[in-house]
């Protein structure tokens, strides 16, 4: 399970996560580096899908310089984070137009063929004309019901399959069928010359929260339990360091998956870097034969 | 002022002649590209890349209908990412985009071409900054309020010369200019008697 966590010292923010790359039940590599530097002063810890981290985070550092380049000065930490929320908030709730397309002719087809089932002039077949009368109206309100119910039950499914997997899937999957977001969990920090620096915790469902210390996944448990017993605003470098090997520590003893290699990075006022890599198992070099 | 030597990458810089509102779309465009390329490709562009998509750019808007064409022409720097060898290319409002050693633009620009032609010599650093100084002297009057340099190390990026350093490599120019005169009629005035 990906671990990332981190908080704010005194002038600076340190970042770690861990660095295994892993589908089910396979460690592709133990020494991924999941911290981004997005510019000289900012870095984005993202964890999740893999794909999805390294797409959304490059993407969101391009569109940065972008702004740099047009505008003559770099976005603050604020921006950034605000930015960042506002992509994932965008992709949560955006449907492929595709889709909507054949959601709404699949509808259209189902209605046309019903119509014309219950449109066949059954009536043709017989000759009394208050009977003949009779059965054709029967079948213009048959072929209103079945529009209606039609609609109904494509309304009707969606609303159950949401409310279904609401319930059995623990976290809210039923978006799902609505969209498509980014299933990155990020923590941003920057430090910016005027207010300092500061720590961002960016979830995948688009929540921004301006925090001291932060934490995702399975590790959150460990680590944030942790940070709140050791913690205090304006730590040195030295103290954050020490809790955040603490943290590592906790993670390794106690996550029954716990990754084995971690990296953590700090981003002062002279620019964001990686501090330190804490390995307990290094990709071996092949014997020779 | 208005800037006219803008940077579309760390290691690319334009500087631009002609209707500055389209420059400003031109520019735009270039730096999305610029942007895109390095998140496509994972590399940064070229400087020919770059100056293809603008000239590119700039011919679409002359084989269409119902629009004009950009009414500027560039010269883009830069260095090759990977090579570190410096270019320079200029395009036109036609479209058309060529490889140059030296260049200008804009109004009186055939008469800097020819100094530069008579004079242009490969030298690198301040020998470099003084030749172009030259050249714009010629059509431009002198003074740091009225020239913009700028210049692209591979290293420090674009860097903006600042008012006081061009009055000085101006004041370097007069000097030697009137040094040359005073020499002339040195070698003039003997004959004479």
């Amino acid at each position: 399970m990906e671990c990332v966590f981190g908080f704010v010292g005194n002038g600076f923010a340190v970042v770690a996560a861990d660095t295994s790359a892993v589908h089910s039940i396979l460690v592709h590599k133990s020494n991924e580096d999941k911290i981004m530097v997005l510019d000289s002063h900012k870095l984005i810890a993202a964890s999740g899908e893999s794909g999805d981290r390294v797409q959304f985070t490059e993407y969101i550092q391009k569109n940065v310089a972008l702004y740099q380049f047009r505008n003559g000065i770099p976005l603050t930490t604020a921006a950034a984070a605000n930015f960042t929320r506002g992509e994932l908030a965008t992709a949560l709730r955006k449907v492929h137009p595709l889709a909507i397309l054949v959601a709404l002719s699949l509808r259209f087809c189902v209605w046309f063929v019903g119509l014309l089932v219950s449109g066949f002039p059954f009536h043709m077949f017989l000759n009394e004309i208050p009977v003949k009368f009779l059965f054709k109206s029967l079948l213009i309100f048959v072929a209103a019901m079945l529009d209606a119910q039609c609609t109904y039950w494509s309304l009707r499914f969606l609303d159950l399959a949401n409310l279904v997997l609401k319930f059995l899937i623990r976290l809210p999957m039923h978006i799902f069928l609505l969209a498509n977001p980014y299933f990155v969990n990020i923590l941003l920090a920057g430090y910016d010359k005027e207010t300092g620096p500061s720590l961002y915790y960016i979830d995948y469902i688009a929540t921004l929260h301006k925090v001291d210390k932060g934490a995702f996944g399975y590790g959150s448990y460990f680590s944030l339990s942790m940070m709140d017993r050791h913690y205090h605003s304006g730590m040195t470098v030295e103290e954050a360091i020490d809790l955040v090997d603490k943290c590592i520590m906790e993670i390794r003893s106690r996550l029954v998956v716990a990754p084995p290699n971690f990296v953590i990075k700090i981003v002062d006022k002279d620019g964001a870097r990686e501090y330190a890599w804490r390995e307990s198992v290094k990709d071996a070099a092949v014997a020779s034969a | 002022s208005v800037r006219k030597i803008v940077s579309l990458d760390d290691h690319i810089a334009l500087a631009c002649a002609g209707l500055k509102a389209d420059a400003r779309v031109l520019i735009n465009r270039a730096r999305i590209e610029c942007q895109s390329h390095r998140l496509t490709v994972e590399d940064p562009v070229t400087v020919e890349y770059i100056t293809r998509y603008i000239a590119g750019l700039q011919q679409k808007y002359t084989q269409s209908g119902g629009v004009r064409p950009f009414g500027l022409s560039t010269l883009i720097i830069g260095f090759d990412p990977y090579t570190g060898v410096p270019s320079l290319y200029q395009t036109d409002p036609s479209g058309t985009f060529s490889a140059w050693k030296a260049n200008a633009t804009g109004r009186n620009s055939n008469s800097m071409r020819e100094f530069l032609e008579k004079n242009y010599k490969e030298t690198s650093g301040h020998d470099t900054i003084k030749l172009a100084i030259r050249a714009l002297l010629e059509v431009v009057e002198s003074g740091g309020k009225n020239i913009e340099v700028a210049t692209m190390t591979k290293e420090h990026g674009l860097r903006q010369l600042e008012e006081s350093e061009i009055d000085a490599i101006v004041a370097e120019i007069e000097a030697e200019k009137a040094a040359a005169e005073a020499a002339k009629k040195a070698l003039a005035a003997p004959k004479e008697t």
